[in-house]
């Protein structure tokens, strides 16, 4: 069994919410440009498609370690 | 204590009148009659019933026992001083022994269990030897809150650390399946029985750096069964621990040394699995209402530009430009309208200076004084200005008003005055 380092799928989950939260918080923010906006739209639509993905793509898998 | 009771000597037919008492007597009797050694610094076993802790600190319960159909009951109390130092919360339904005296409390008129010290029941030296291990660890700081790590918001990967064929594991996996289904890797153990204990922290050491978060579980039991999940073994075991550990050892009323040094409690193995997993139903939920909320934003920052746009746009209408360039044409009219009427003031004014200048000139014209009746001599074209200048016989010409006319001189007079 290997090491099971630093998760990457929870570490991958928790950055792509932690970025839609922020790109959220900017577009509903009047100040920033709508070039800026588009681009982050842009970027909130890939997040939150690879948000469902994550989420759609789980799967309950069970194994088990040996007693020694 | 006042014990004068005065019998009334035997009347006719020997019976006894009793003496009229008063309340504080009899109260003062009874509490001296329950101030025996047989009520006073005793063990009572019994079952927790009504128990209440009151904001005062004090802590009222009943000791109850069942014996057949019958129940009994003792009122018990524990003042805030000795159940400040309970090293358990008691519970209903608790079996325990109480240490304490038997008192009357004269307000109510009646008798009161005052207890010092309350311990579980049975396996009494288990419990006194998990106080003894408790103390040990929380002086070795495997208690203590600053060492808790957080759980992991998002896990991916969850170690379970519990009895392969028990329903807890069935549970957790259920839970888990429903709320959010990820990978589960068990680390199995041996759960109750001699050397459980030696098990349970082989398999939580061998778990440890695998997963995103481990739960140590095991479903409900006897104080007996629980008593691995407080050996020092399993709980240095888990403070050792580099993953987060949640604890879900028994029910919510069981507690093990193995919930303090966890670095979060579960009442329950289901409990646990809800907490170690998000659901993933909410999940969904909440990104589609960023989906909502990015859309909306960007629908608003488009229709203010569009709103800009047209700000702008209406700024740069030909029909506004025509009347700019018209404004501008008007302020030249006003302009030149303004240098002709000032030009023309400055001529006249001119023009009135000048005749003023020629009525002063033409005052002084000869001819003026011709025009009078005066009339001038001339002699050799010039004027002749004094009698000197005359001599009899010279000519002279005479210039009136409307003529001239040559004369003689007849004769030459001198004023004297001159």
């Amino acid at each position: 069994m290997r090491e099971w380092r630093e998760s990457t799928m929870t570490q991958n989950f928790e950055n792509l919410i932690t970025e839609l939260k922020e790109i959220v918080k900017k577009i509903e923010d009047g100040e920033t440009s709508l070039d800026e906006s588009i681009a982050l739209y842009e970027r909130g639509a890939v997040l939150i498609t690879q948000c469902e993905k994550v989420l759609g793509d789980a799967e309950l898998k069970i194994s088990q370690l040996g007693r020694e | 204590m006042v014990r004068d009771r005065v019998l009334v000597p035997p009347g006719e037919g020997g019976i006894v009148q009793p003496v009229v008492m008063r309340v504080s007597e009899l109260s003062a009797i009874i509490a001296g009659l329950l101030d025996t050694p047989e009520l006073q610094d005793i063990l009572v076993q019994g079952e927790v019933t009504n128990y209440k802790r009151h904001s005062s600190g004090h802590v009222y319960f009943s000791l109850g026992e069942k014996k057949g159909s019958e129940g009994m009951m003792v009122n018990c109390v524990m003042w805030r001083s000795h159940a400040q130092r309970l090293s358990f919360e008691p519970v209903d339904g608790m079996h325990v022994q109480a240490f304490g005296s038997v008192g009357h409390y004269a307000p109510q008129g009646k008798y009161q269990f005052y207890v010092q010290a309350l311990r579980h029941a049975g396996a009494g030296e288990k419990y006194l030897l998990v106080e003894r291990w408790k103390r040990e660890l929380e002086e070795l700081g495997c208690f203590a809150p600053e060492r808790k790590k957080t759980l992991p918001g998002y896990p991916c990967r969850i170690g379970i650390v519990t009895s392969e064929t028990g329903a807890v594991l069935q549970d957790i996996r259920n839970i888990i399946t429903r709320r959010y289904p990820i990978e589960l890797l068990v680390s199995p153990t041996a759960v109750q029985g001699d050397g459980a204990h030696i098990v349970i922290a082989e398999a939580i050491r061998r778990i440890d750096g695998m997963v995103d978060v481990i739960i140590v579980a095991r479903g409900g039991g006897s104080f007996e069964d629980l008593f691995p999940f407080n050996h020092p073994d399993v709980i240095q075991a888990i403070t050792a621990c580099r993953t987060p550990v949640v604890s879900a050892v028994g029910h919510e009323v069981d507690f093990t040394l193995c919930d303090f040094a966890a670095d979060m409690r579960a009442p329950t193995p289901s409990a646990a699995a809800e907490l170690v997993v998000p659901d993933r139903t909410a999940l969904f939920d909440e990104i589609r209402k960023y989906r909502g909320r990015i859309d909306s934003a960007l629908g608003n920052a488009l229709e203010r530009a569009r709103q800009d746009l047209t700000g702008v746009a209406e700024r740069l209408h030909p029909r506004r430009m025509e009347r700019r360039i018209a404004e501008r044409r008007e302020y030249i009219d006003d302009l030149s309208e303004r240098l002709a009427r000032a030009a023309a003031t400055r001529f006249s004014q001119e023009r009135l200076r000048l005749s003023e200048i020629r009525t002063g000139l033409e005052g002084c014209s000869p001819l003026n004084l011709l025009a009078r009746g005066y009339c001038v001599a001339e002699k050799g074209g010039r004027v002749v200005r004094s009698v000197c200048n005359l001599d009899a016989g010279d000519l002279l010409v005479l210039r009136v008003i409307d003529g001239r006319s040559d004369a003689r001189v007849e004769r030459v007079y001198h004023d004297t005055e001159f």
